[in-house]
């Protein structure tokens, strides 16, 4: 057996024989037990909710399809006038759960998950119904315990905790000098202590973690291995950080203070200071400014349209199967949806100025960047709400267009037309190679830090001689 | 086996050693006595690889220790003042553990334990965890490291320092031991008595330079001390 060997042999025989590692252990089985629960109960109501709303548009679609089989004369013509036709085209647009739901709720309270998508309506109405009241504003603020919560603030404590004394404790000890003059390379001494600890600190609640999202969420083995290759590669840091500390420190006190200092800083600090930053360079736009601007425009709009339509109030004879009123209407919308995008480009600029200081932020810590992975597994990131929103709107034009043809031909929607003819939002997701490019920076940034480790413990390795005969 | 030619070792403006030449042939001891800061340690140090020096060369079996530090300490068995070992484990775990990173083949249990045996641990302490051992019973696991790797050339930091008489004769038995086995023994010691006793020969240091060498036994222990005292209170040349 070579030295490498022996030595994790005996770091794992030591661990094991400590009395911290199995309540560490438990903790963070019964933190994630905990959490993947409260995911999955997050999940399901999600779930029940998204499902209400597609039950609704299912009712809707029903009963107006009733009303269009016992309204409409074998001609075409509205037994009652062309209210029908305003009402009738009613769909819901939802955004459906990412495979991972239960790892985090994410940003998924922050964006809509459904938009009622109605041709006369302003586009920027269209999630109003699914955006008041969303979540408790306390609980926005300080995050939810889910997963993630677990996995990026609290697995590095696990981590740390368990590898504080990896070289400290020999040095408080005064074993340095007689450990360091083995004819062992200190280098190796160390790389093989760390991945003895590696297996059981990091390994270990990979495949817990593992083991748990596979009893409480239907993912795939490809998911689940993208999930636990993050997770190892954020707990891997965590370790190379520990080891990096313990270089330095004289003993474990000042291990344990450089751990815990240093976890503040990337977990808590540097996140916050970010977020700051982005606030800083491109702040956020004000959602109340906008729906002011927008409700503007569409009443300029409306103001607009009806004086230049104030002369020819007298009604068409004969009367057209479509009222004029919704025509007008749907030149109000028409000349509003102008305006608005006028309007919106400044929002529009400030929010990609945004979305482009926050992406390149990510990079700023290894805990953002495994946040915003998990994000994306689990279907709860900014990027996915953003692009559900995007496909509203192009669903929404894309009915207005047919509610155009409609009223150009002056039809009424028949049975037929509403059971093979009118459009269904399918939501879509981002190509795999979009997705899995967004994961792989993500990775890269941990990667990267990770590596940054690891050459300055090369370095520092150099220093265990000179520290070995220093008194503590 | 131990050779140092013209070894020196600065810190900053502070000469730490000054022109060591050593040479220590195996079944030889050679203790160094001084006072604290006389270079003993430096010295010590710069064998096993820790510092560089700043000009000279420290050599172990004709390895020349700047060149090859590992392959240098597998020839050394270094024993400091404390001996650590680790709490969690058995006595027989830490002589395996040890043995393992020194390379030693076939560390089988009947093996370890004879090891152990020889160096004068108890049968009944073997098995026991070392969190509960005296330091003299740390020492033996120690010296039964050295019996297990055969080392050629040990490498002593005041070994007995806080141990027993009874202890301390014991180790001092067991050193005896290993030399006439072969191997080269470097000492630092503040024990004159001890020094007298058991040394091939004698030198003394003094801020960074070895003032005098003598075999141990041209000197009783009385005209040893007599020395000890007048070269550790002459003033010294840098004084001047």
């Amino acid at each position: 057996m070579n030295a490498t060997a022996i030595i994790v042999r005996t770091e794992l025989l030591r661990m094991a024989r400590g009395r911290w590692l199995l309540p560490l252990w438990f903790a963070f089985l019964a933190l994630c037990g905990y959490a993947a629960w409260e995911g999955a109960a997050w999940s399901a109501q999600r779930g029940a909710a998204l499902a209400a709303i597609q039950d609704e548009e299912r009712e809707v679609h029903r009963m107006r399809r009733d009303q269009i089989v016992n309204e409409l004369t074998p001609d075409n013509k509205s037994r009652y006038g062309g209210a029908i036709y305003a009402t009738a085209m009613s769909f819901r647009a939802t955004l459906p759960q990412g495979e991972l739901p239960v790892l985090t709720v994410g940003q998924a309270e922050g964006y809509p998950m459904a938009a009622r998508i109605f041709p006369f309506v302003a586009s920027n109405t269209i999630f109003d119904e699914y955006m008041a009241g969303m979540e408790n504003p306390a609980v926005l603020a300080a995050g939810r315990f889910d997963l993630a919560f677990v996995l990026v603030w609290l697995m590095p404590l696990l981590v740390l905790a368990g590898s504080v004394d990896l070289w400290s404790f020999e040095r408080e000890r005064g074993m340095a000098p007689w450990l360091l003059a083995q004819p062992v390379s200190p280098l190796r001494y160390l790389a093989a202590k760390a991945a003895a600890r590696a297996l059981l600190l990091v390994g270990v609640p990979v495949l817990v973690l593992v083991a748990v999202l596979r009893f409480t969420a239907a993912a795939g083995p490809a998911t689940l291995l993208q999930v636990a290759i993050l997770s190892a590669l954020y707990g891997l840091f965590w370790l190379g950080f520990a080891v990096l500390v313990n270089l330095f420190a004289r003993n474990t006190a000042q291990a344990a203070l450089g751990c815990v200092g240093g976890w503040l800083a990337l977990v808590v600090l540097v996140p916050a200071l970010a977020l700051g930053v982005a606030d800083l360079f491109a702040p956020p736009s004000s959602p109340a400014e906008r729906a002011n601007v927008l409700r503007a425009m569409a009443l300029q709009a409306r103001a607009e349209v009806r004086q230049a339509d104030g002369a020819s109030r007298a009604g068409r004879v004969p009367a057209p199967n479509i009222p004029d009123n919704l025509r007008k209407r749907a030149v109000e919308v028409e000349r509003g949806e102008q305006l608005i995008r006028v309007a919106v480009q400044p929002f529009r600029a400030r929010d990609q100025r945004r979305l482009y200081w926050m992406e390149a932020l990510r990079a700023s810590s290894p805990a953002i960047a495994f946040q915003d992975a998990l994000e994306r597994l689990a279907g709860a990131d900014a990027g996915r709400a953003l692009r559900f929103q995007d496909q509203a709107h192009a669903f929404l034009l894309d009915v207005r267009r047919l509610t155009q043809r409609y009223l150009e031909q002056d039809r009424l929607l028949t049975a037929a037309d509403y059971d093979h003819g009118l459009p269904r939002f399918v939501h879509r997701e981002a190509p795999p190679a979009t997705r899995f490019g967004a994961l792989a920076f993500d990775a890269g940034v941990m990667a990267l830090f990770l590596l940054t480790l690891l050459a300055l413990l090369a370095v520092g390795a150099r220093r265990l001689r000179h520290q070995a005969f220093q008194p503590e | 086996m131990l050779r140092t030619h013209a070894l020196s070792k600065t810190f900053g403006a502070q000469r730490a050693l000054d022109g060591l030449d050593l040479d220590i042939a195996p079944g030889e001891i050679f203790c160094m006595l001084g006072a604290n800061g006389a270079g003993k340690t430096t010295t010590i140090k710069l064998l096993l690889g820790f510092l560089k020096p700043t000009s000279g060369t420290a050599v172990v079996d004709g390895i020349d220790v700047q060149a090859d530090p590992v392959q240098a300490r597998r020839r050394l068995l270094y024993l400091p003042e404390q001996v650590a070992l680790y709490g969690e484990l058995s006595g027989l775990e830490n002589l395996r553990y040890f043995a393992g990173l020194a390379g030693v083949p076939d560390c089988t249990p009947k093996r370890l334990r004879g090891w152990l045996a020889r160096a004068g641990v108890p049968a009944a302490a073997i098995d026991r965890r070392a969190g509960g051992y005296s330091k003299g019973m740390r020492q033996k696991v120690a010296i039964a490291l050295a019996i297990a790797r055969s080392a050629r050339g040990l490498l002593l930091d005041e070994p007995t320092s806080g141990l027993d008489p009874a202890a301390s004769a014991e180790f001092h038995r067991l050193l005896l031991e290993q030399r006439d086995a072969g191997a080269a023994v470097l000492m630092a010691t503040h024990d004159l008595f001890r020094a007298r006793e058991v040394a091939t020969t004698i030198g003394l240091m003094r801020d960074g330079r070895l003032l005098r060498r003598f075999k141990a036994q041209e000197l009783s222990a009385r005209e040893l001390e007599q020395l000890y005292l007048d070269e550790m209170s002459a003033p010294s040349c840098r004084e001047y």
